[in-house]
């Protein structure tokens, strides 16, 4: 709702050397995306952190692998998971030394988006990034080990991802002559973000941008979703899904995609650039994808008037309770509760049931699971507000906002990305501070009272302390 | 007459729409986060002279109130100035108060006296803010629950520490001493518990003459739930409170009777209930010759029920305001038939109030109001709706106010095919006299010729095998003469295949199995390539009924009668009592004689109800209004001679003061609405 991403970019864009700018090995910068993989033997697990790079000080975006077991501060690692949490006044603990080796960590576009995880059932996992910023690529990043990445389509030595990235508007059916011009440089999809992979390993894509055609005309605007082959990368124009279907829909961007058994669920951007003729807005639309892609508006915009989406998470298929579809919305700040039914037939139901008010600039929701008894913890990072609340769906109201930063200015720290550490009846939350640079731990020791949930530890070297610049990579 | 009239109205409404220049905003206050408001209402001065009531609302994002002046003079009517002038006053609080509550009392004749304090909390947190609220003061006084308060002195709030967990739920009962009893529920590990604190008033507080007194009440609620309102009442020492617990499970409410804590439930028709209201004593007239009654304050409490949770996987869960008598604990009876005996009381328990997809995001009663198009009501309900429409209720009558003066439903009948659409009559046949108020919903029927079944359009040809019932109760869909069509992905085989039998499951089996007799044309007996099949109605029943809210109802053929019933959403005059009406009653004629259907092709009927809610609309093509798309809590204020609803609109960090008596139902309003950012 509120540019800071854009004044962080305007203010910090003063680094124009022409040499070589290789990002920070020992730092995150702008740190976006986040997955965190449980691993054999390790008893915090491994992180995956991309750099988003945002000011352009560095030439490229990376991501890291950083194992948990190894961060350090002056009062050494990581608290046990489902320790009691200190109090509130307690300040958390700073672990700057991620100590990530080469292996673990790779060169990516900047602007990197969200990113997500393919347990492959036949190779080695594989991530997905997709980043913004020049060329509009997403990543394949094979995990040959728990923090050894290597890049899909680059060379085996090679540490640059982007060799073997693909472009969503660099295509090869660009301004070719001849074509409509309603339809010339389409498709393709700008500034893609979102991303979801299914266990077969279809990959979708969102992007923010809604395409113009021809490119840069500002008009005929069309959003689609990307399908990608998760095995083999490649891309053609039957990967691009148009998110429109019928005149009057409104055309935006789009967020977050989630892919359900049958419909790809993806939530919609406002976009200033379109024109929308009609009072319609683009909050959540499905795709099926087994019946010739077809795309169907629930019309949630009908029942909530919005402006428009971000993140959302959906509950599990169950027997004994509904379920649930949670989507952060902005203008108003809120968490819309929405009740989904008949995901696998062919009128899928999604009902509104409930909003709730959030801080300022809800942007990802994640669940957390607390067994049959109890609904799923749905947590939100507001990224304007600095905080991340956690809404408990049995008390019906947010029961805890935890400050991600110990700076009193709420915009710094602009937590965006997370992830969640399960083991037992706790939980941790990992934050991705883009603002600050760093990823907040957040503890949940006893998931039947997430009012307890606090910060416990920072990852990573603050980028955004005064007097320092965050183009100089920080050497510990 | 009616078509006259709703043309009128329409008219009117565009006219006074268009007659308006856009609204001229005052200087902004810097509002974010306006996701609450409370009225605080003017000391009176003298016998004639009274202050000016005051609106507090939230701007969360910016941890602080700000504080509305509602001057009798439109033109001055502004945010209350800070020391410097140029500037709003600004009243600091917790951070991200999301949430107002006032303390009030009833007098003896029953009318709410406004009282010395407001309280502010925020999701999550054990906080609360307590400020005192008279024009004196504007200031935070006092902060429970806070450690982290800097300290105490004059200007500086006070501190108690009474409980760790967030709260939930508050609300408060001022005193004639100026003093204030507050009570909160909390969220403890240990499970809800109710807190009762008495605030001494403002002056004695901040001079520290008479200290801050809490303490935990002992209320046997419940196990594992949580209280998500409290209510006060009008009954001394009484408050009504509603709980809510895990998944699978329906919340109470009750009321609650202090100091013993005795808890009497009251049946919100088993629903779970958001937000708890009451109403001061109501005076009123059931005609212009008949007496004046009185409904005594608090006789009826109404929640917001919540759509979100009834218990278990059932759902729909209903929506909308429902009231119960507080004597009984029942649910009320609303005016549509009354008692020949008592013509005070209802025969029949009201239906939930609600109007389209919205979702209420609140509600607040108001006495003695005028509206437009109805005059003066003695009491209604105003509930902000999520799809951005304010519904305004009849909470007198407990009904909706119809501003469609047709009471009979109707229906047209359409033929659809891909050359246009054509009204007809003959071939579907409506008995439009079978069509019941109250029932008949605002819908269209799709007869679909030769339409593709449910659950049938993509099966995989492995033996052609589909869903025997799809869906419970209904009985099996697919029938002898129906069409088996072999597709790939993005074609289909030109030659159809007859449906010879179907060979019903065994329990417990879901599954049919069809057989044909039709050859399979050799250019689609690769299975390998015709991966899939879909199966259209033929045979006796071609035509398969669906509508905008359900995927399939029926198939029906030349001949057939088609009849859905369904609940009353709606109380018509002289409602009888029945739980169930018919929606619909239509028969396809024996041999179609207008139309020659092909397949794909649809016959539509489409009903009316004739039934439009009282509901208020924003112009948001005003530059001034255009955020103006989704309100939050309202409240209503009497300003001099005028009602007006005072609506936070978190969509556009700001309010919107809406002159009742102006601002025309169902049409955009630009008239009558003002914003104040």
């Amino acid at each position: 709702m509120r540019p800071h991403f854009l004044s962080l970019a305007l203010l910090l864009a003063a680094c124009t050397e022409t040499n070589p700018r290789p990002p920070p090995t020992d730092r995150f910068v702008f740190p976006s995306g986040l997955v965190h993989r449980v691993s054999p033997g390790s008893t915090n697990g491994v992180l995956y952190v991309a750099s988003a790079n945002f000011d352009r000080c560095y030439d490229q975006g990376t991501l890291m692998a950083v194992d948990l077991d190894q961060v350090r501060g002056g009062e050494g690692g990581l608290p046990a998971l489902g320790a009691p949490v200190a109090p509130v006044s307690t300040a958390p603990l700073k672990l700057e030394q991620l100590n990530v080796p080469e292996s673990a960590r790779v060169l990516i576009q900047s602007y990197a988006g969200e990113m997500t995880l393919w347990n492959r059932p036949d190779g080695v996992p594989r991530l997905f990034v997709p980043a913004r910023a020049d060329g509009d690529f997403v990543h394949y990043i094979d995990v040959l080990e728990p923090t050894r990445l290597a890049c899909v389509g680059a060379s085996e030595d090679s540490r640059d991802c982007l060799k073997g990235a693909l472009s969503l508007t660099d295509v090869p059916w660009r301004r070719q002559t001849g074509d409509n011009e309603e339809t010339q440089d389409l498709p393709r999809a700008p500034a893609p973000f979102g991303v979801d992979v299914s266990p077969e390993g279809d990959v979708w894509v969102t992007h923010v941008d809604p395409a113009d055609a021809p490119a840069r005309s500002n008009a005929n605007f069309i959003s689609f979703l990307v399908k990608l082959d998760g095995r083999n990368p490649g891309i053609s124009t039957d990967s691009f899904l148009p998110l429109t279907s019928a005149a009057g829909q409104a055309v935006g961007g789009s967020h977050s995609v989630d892919i359900t058994e049958r419909y790809a669920v993806v939530s919609g951007r406002f976009s200033n650039r379109v024109a929308n003729l009609t009072n319609r807005r683009f909050l959540l639309r499905l795709l099926d994808t087994q019946n010739g892609n077809q795309m169907i508006d629930p019309g949630l915009d009908l029942a909530f008037a919005a402006r428009d989406a971000r993140g959302f998470a959906l509950t599990p298929a169950s027997s004994t309770r509904p379920r649930r579809l949670y989507l952060a919305v902005r203008s108003p700040d809120s968490l819309v509760v929405v009740d989904a039914q008949g995901l696998e037939t062919d009128t899928p139901s999604l009902r509104l049931v409930d909003s709730v008010p959030m801080p300022d600039g809800p942007t990802q929701v994640t669940l957390v699971s607390r067994g049959l008894a109890r609904s799923e913890l749905v947590v939100v990072s507001c990224s304007a507000a600095g905080v991340v609340a956690i809404y408990d769906p049995d008390v019906g109201q947010v029961v805890a906002q935890v400050a991600v930063s110990e700076v009193a200015q709420e915009q710094v720290s602009q937590p965006f990305a997370l992830a969640v550490q399960q083991q037992g009846n706790a939980a941790r939350l990992f934050v991705s501070n883009f603002g600050d640079g760093r990823v907040a731990v957040i503890d949940i020791p006893d998931l039947g009272s997430p009012q307890l949930a606090r910060l416990v530890a920072h990852l990573g070297t603050r980028q955004d302390v005064q007097g320092s610049s965050t183009c100089q990579e920080v050497q510990q | 007459m009616k078509r006259f009239v709703m043309s009128l109205m329409v008219v009117v409404g565009a006219l006074l729409s268009a007659c308006t220049e856009e609204p001229d905003s005052l200087p902004t206050a810097g509002l974010s986060g306006t996701f609450d408001v409370a009225l605080v209402a003017g000391r009176q001065l003298s016998e004639s002279q009274r202050e000016a009531d005051l609106l507090f609302v939230t701007s969360a994002d910016r941890n602080e109130l700000r504080v509305l002046d509602l001057t009798a003079d439109a033109v001055s009517r502004g945010y209350v100035r800070a020391p410097n002038p140029l500037e709003a006053l600004s009243v600091p609080v917790l951070p991200r108060p999301q949430a107002l509550t006032r303390d009030m009392r009833y007098n003896a004749e029953g009318s709410e006296v406004g009282g010395s304090y407001l309280f502010a909390r925020s999701n999550g947190s054990a906080a609360i803010s307590v400020v005192a609220s008279n024009r004196d003061f504007l200031r935070e006084v006092l902060r429970l629950n806070d450690p982290s308060v800097p300290g105490e002195g004059r200007q500086l709030p006070r501190q108690l520490l009474l409980s760790t967990g967030p709260v939930t739920a508050f609300a408060a009962r001022g005193n004639e001493d100026g003093s204030s009893t507050l009570y909160y529920a909390s969220r403890e590990v240990t499970g809800a518990r109710l807190w009762e604190v008495r605030v001494p008033a403002p002056q004695a507080l901040v001079e520290g003459t008479e200290t801050v007194q809490g303490g935990a009440l002992v209320v046997a609620l419940p196990p594992d739930v949580v209280v998500s309102s409290l209510l006060v009442l009008p009954q001394s020492g009484q408050l009504a409170l509603a709980t809510r617990g895990a998944v699978g499970t329906t919340g109470q409410v009750f009321t609650l009777t202090l100091p013993g804590g005795t808890l009497t439930a009251l049946n919100f028709g088993g629903s779970q209930v958001l937000q708890l209201a009451t109403h001061g004593r109501v005076s009123y007239q059931l005609g212009t010759d008949a007496p004046i009654q009185t409904l005594p304050a608090g006789a009826r409490i109404f929640g917001v029920l919540d759509p979100a949770s009834c218990g278990g996987v059932r759902f729909p869960c209903p929506s909308g305001v429902l009231a119960v008598e507080a004597a009984t604990g029942t649910v009320a009876r609303d005016f549509s038939a009354r008692d020949p005996l008592d013509t005070t009381r209802g025969l029949y328990e009201m239906l939930p109030i609600t109007a389209g997809l919205g979702v209420p995001m609140g509600l607040t009663l108001a006495s003695n109001t005028e509206l437009a198009l109805t005059g003066r009501l003695a009491l209604v309900g105003i509930v902000p709706l999520s799809n951005g429409e304010i519904l305004v209720f009849d909470a007198l009558g407990l009904r909706q106010l119809d501003v469609d003066t047709d009471d009979v439903p109707s229906a047209t009948v359409t033929f659809v095919n891909p050359v246009g659409s054509v009204g007809i009559a003959g071939d579907i046949t409506v008995d439009t006299a079978a069509l019941t108020s109250g029932v008949t919903t605002n819908e269209r029927y799709q007869l679909t010729y030769q339409g593709i079944l449910p659950r049938m359009s993509n099966e995989t040809a492995k033996g052609f095998v589909v869903p025997y019932a799809p869906f419970p109760g209904r009985g099996p869909v697919v029938q002898p003469g129906d069409f088996i069509v072999l597709r790939t992905a993005t074609e289909v085989c030109a030659t159809d295949l007859v449906v010879a039998t179907v060979q019903p499951p065994v329990s417990p089996a879901t599954q049919a199995v069809l057989t044909t007799n039709t050859p399979i044309p050799p250019e689609c007996a690769d299975f390998s390539i015709f991966t899939n099949f879909l199966v259209r109605a033929g045979g006796s029943q071609p035509l398969v009924i669906s509508s905008s809210t359900a995927e399939y109802l029926g198939r029906v053929g030349p001949g057939d009668p088609y009849t859905a019933t369904g609940p009353y959403f709606f109380h018509p005059d002289n409602y009888t009592g029945a739980t169930q009406g018919v929606a619909v009653r239509f028969t396809v004629a024996s041999r179609f004689t207008e139309v020659t259907p092909e397949r794909g092709n649809a016959f539509l009927v489409t009903t009316q109800s004739q039934f439009l809610p009282y509901t208020l609309l924003v112009d948001t093509s005003i530059p001034d209004l255009s955020f103006f798309t989704l309100p939050g809590s309202v409240v209503e204020a009497k300003v001099g001679i005028t009602n007006y609803a005072y609506i936070a609109y978190p969509s556009a960090d700001g309010l919107l003061q809406m002159d009742l008596d102006v601002v025309v139902p169902t049409v955009l309003n630009s008239r009558g609405v003002f914003p104040f950012l």
